[in-house]
């Protein structure tokens, strides 16, 4: 097992699809906190209410004020658990098995592996190390820029209510958003074994998530058993989860309502059940399925 | 049904069967692809698999290794169940499928050394080795994706020796190739066999098995038509070429001699379905009757001939 492991990061290392995944990564953080490095020093908006009517008002800030680093460590993590991650992931892993279909290689190679097991394994391991990587390197990225614009623009040095305590939750924030990506991941390889190719993946990985939540949208103004599904979708267990991290309020409503979505508990046991059956029927079927030209 | 050959030399028999199926099909739908076919394949020995396109051989040699499931029957290689020991058996076991497959944003030696890894106690030295045997090592570092297709090929086989396989099974291993890689690769096969391999070639092209190969299966539509030693297949389209004057009086008394199967005429010659042992026999019988022969000769076939007999088909050096 261990040799088809090291033989798929061999794979993916040598790939220039990886680094342009990668770079796409780190391209899309640094402008995200370029712009909002530029707007930090503008102004803020307080609420106050006055007469019991709550006025907004725009302040402007001091940078000494504003705690930079510590906001785009949280926000990048949340966005590795949103759309940027789960696309990124997407198609790295439908590529990743997709292009054994499309180049033919998925024939010699199973000659090359142990067993069908085995190779399956093996390259759902290797996606794994390799999502878990781009996450690292992101944050990495992040926390650089964090870093040398807190420097350059006189930001506060300050990580919250304690450094120890910070770098905890953010450790279970990326956990949590790697656990978020997890599923779509699985779907996308479910439907690239199926469908023998890295379009399939991508286009079911991506767009179950789109279609998930406009079901979501039209069931949250349905009554009775009907208002119950979206419990029992993926996205809106996923947003229980993502609620849960430093960069939400840790609120989550059912859109439309305000109906409280699924408990924390709930959401994980489906996403979890959501992995299980993803990795069960894509294995059914790459184990049985003739390897034909 | 398939045809088991019983008929080889003494030698051959003598040998280990390295590669059994037994009553292997393979159905596609209500298609029947691979019916009821019982082989054997002995150490040493190059044994030719040849047929049409469609006809079975490909589906054969991936149930031979796993890549498609068998709907019957079960295939034993080195003693072992397939089945029951897909990585024994294929750890000495070199094969290419189909037309060559590998990644194209690897170079040829990236390749190997990938597959290396997956296969696991292959040195770098070895992957110099295969590459140069096939002639490619000076190309080692190029990107797959800018090789030729005979090229592909012989990086193919160079993957297929990676692992020193007892058995190689190389399915149309010189598509693609210009004359001097086929020659090539003609001449790597014996070469191959000399150092105490078994090799499976797949081919449509007849006279490339003709060639290299001692044994022959002959596939149609699925079933074995023949199973032969390369010997004894060409001497069924053996026949004797004879003129005489009177060649329908001939003709019409050959026919009435019950060991001669078949006389047919053709440009002014009687071509008797006969071996060439029995020309002496032929020409002293049509003398006792005052049928006088001018010229007598053996007709060689070759396989085509053959081919062509078994088959029904028409060929122009290839089977399509």
């Amino acid at each position: 097992m261990a040799r088809l492991i090291r033989a798929e990061i061999y794979k993916l290392r040598k790939r220039s699809m990886t680094y342009i995944l990668l770079l796409i990564l780190i391209g899309l953080f640094a402008l995200i906190m370029s712009i909002t490095q530029a707007i930090a020093l503008g102004s803020t908006t307080t609420t106050t209410v006055i007469n019991g009517i709550p006025t907004t008002q725009s302040v402007p800030i001091l940078a000494a004020n504003v705690q930079f680093l510590q906001g785009a460590i949280t926000s990048s993590i949340a966005m590795l658990g949103g759309i940027i991650g789960v696309v990124l992931a997407v198609v790295l892993v439908a590529n990743g098995m997709g292009s054994e279909y499309g180049w033919n290689t998925i024939r010699p190679y199973l000659l090359c592996s142990e067993s069908r097991s085995k190779m399956f394994t093996s390259k759902l391991v290797a996606d794994v190390i390799f999502v878990v990587a781009g996450m690292i390197i992101g944050v990495i990225t992040v926390i650089l820029l964090g870093v040398l614009f807190t420097t350059i623009r006189g930001f506060s040095w300050s990580l919250g209510a304690g450094t120890l305590s910070f770098t905890g939750n953010q450790l279970l924030d990326f956990v949590r958003a790697f656990y978020v990506i997890l599923p779509y991941a699985l779907l996308a390889f479910l439907f690239t074994v199926l469908g023998k190719s890295t379009a399939a993946g991508i286009g079911f990985g991506i767009g179950a998530s789109v279609l998930e939540s406009i079901i979501t949208g039209l069931l949250s103004i349905a009554h009775g058993w009907l208002a119950k599904i979206p419990d029992y979708l993926l996205s809106p267990n996923i947003s229980k989860i993502t609620s849960l991290s430093g960069a939400s309020g840790g609120v989550t409503v059912r859109a439309g309502t305000n109906t409280p979505g699924p408990s924390s508990l709930h959401a994980f046991i489906v996403v979890a059940v959501y992995c299980v059956v993803f990795i069960a029927i894509s294995y059914t079927i790459f184990r049985r399925r003739d390897v034909t030209g | 049904m398939a045809v088991q050959n019983n008929k080889d030399e003494s030698s051959n028999i003598q040998k280990e069967v390295i590669l059994r199926t037994t009553g292997l099909t393979k159905k596609f739908g209500k298609r029947t692809a691979v019916n009821n076919l019982n082989l054997e394949i002995r150490k040493g020995e190059v044994f030719g698999f040849l047929g049409p396109n469609g006809s079975g051989k490909s589906t054969t040699v991936s149930m031979i290794v796993g890549l498609i499931k068998p709907t019957a029957g079960s295939v034993n290689v080195f003693g072992m169940e397939m089945k029951d020991n897909y990585w024994p058996i294929m750890r000495k076991l070199g094969a290419t499928i189909e037309s060559p497959a590998f990644y194209p944003y690897l170079s040829g030696w990236d390749n190997l050394e990938l597959f290396s890894i997956a296969i696991g106690g292959i040195q770098p030295a070895k992957i110099k080795e295969v590459l140069e045997r096939v002639n490619l090592l000076d190309r080692a570092k190029d990107k797959y994706r800018q090789y030729s297709l005979g090229m592909k090929q012989r990086l193919a086989i160079a993957a297929a020796l990676l692992r020193d396989p007892e058995l190689i099974i190389l399915d149309e291993p010189t598509n693609g190739l210009d004359p001097a890689g086929y020659k090539e690769v003609r001449d790597l096969i014996p070469s191959l066999a000399n150092e105490n391999r078994t090799i499976i070639l797949c081919s449509h092209l007849l006279h490339e098995v003709e060639l290299v190969c001692d044994r022959v299966a002959i596939i149609k539509e699925g079933n074995v038509i023949a199973c032969e030693s390369m010997q004894m297949l060409l001497a069924k389209g053996q026949m004797l070429q004879i003129k005489v004057e009177n060649p329908q009086q001939a003709m019409a008394f050959l026919k009435s001699l019950s060991w001669i199967k078949n006389v047919t005429q053709a440009n002014g010659y009687l071509l008797v379905d006969a071996p060439k042992e029995d020309a002496q026999r032929i020409s002293k019988i049509l003398a006792e009757n005052n049928i006088f022969v001018s010229e007598l000769s053996a007709k060689s076939s070759d396989l085509e001939s053959v081919f062509l007999e078994l088959t029904g088909s028409e060929t122009n050096g290839k089977v399509n």
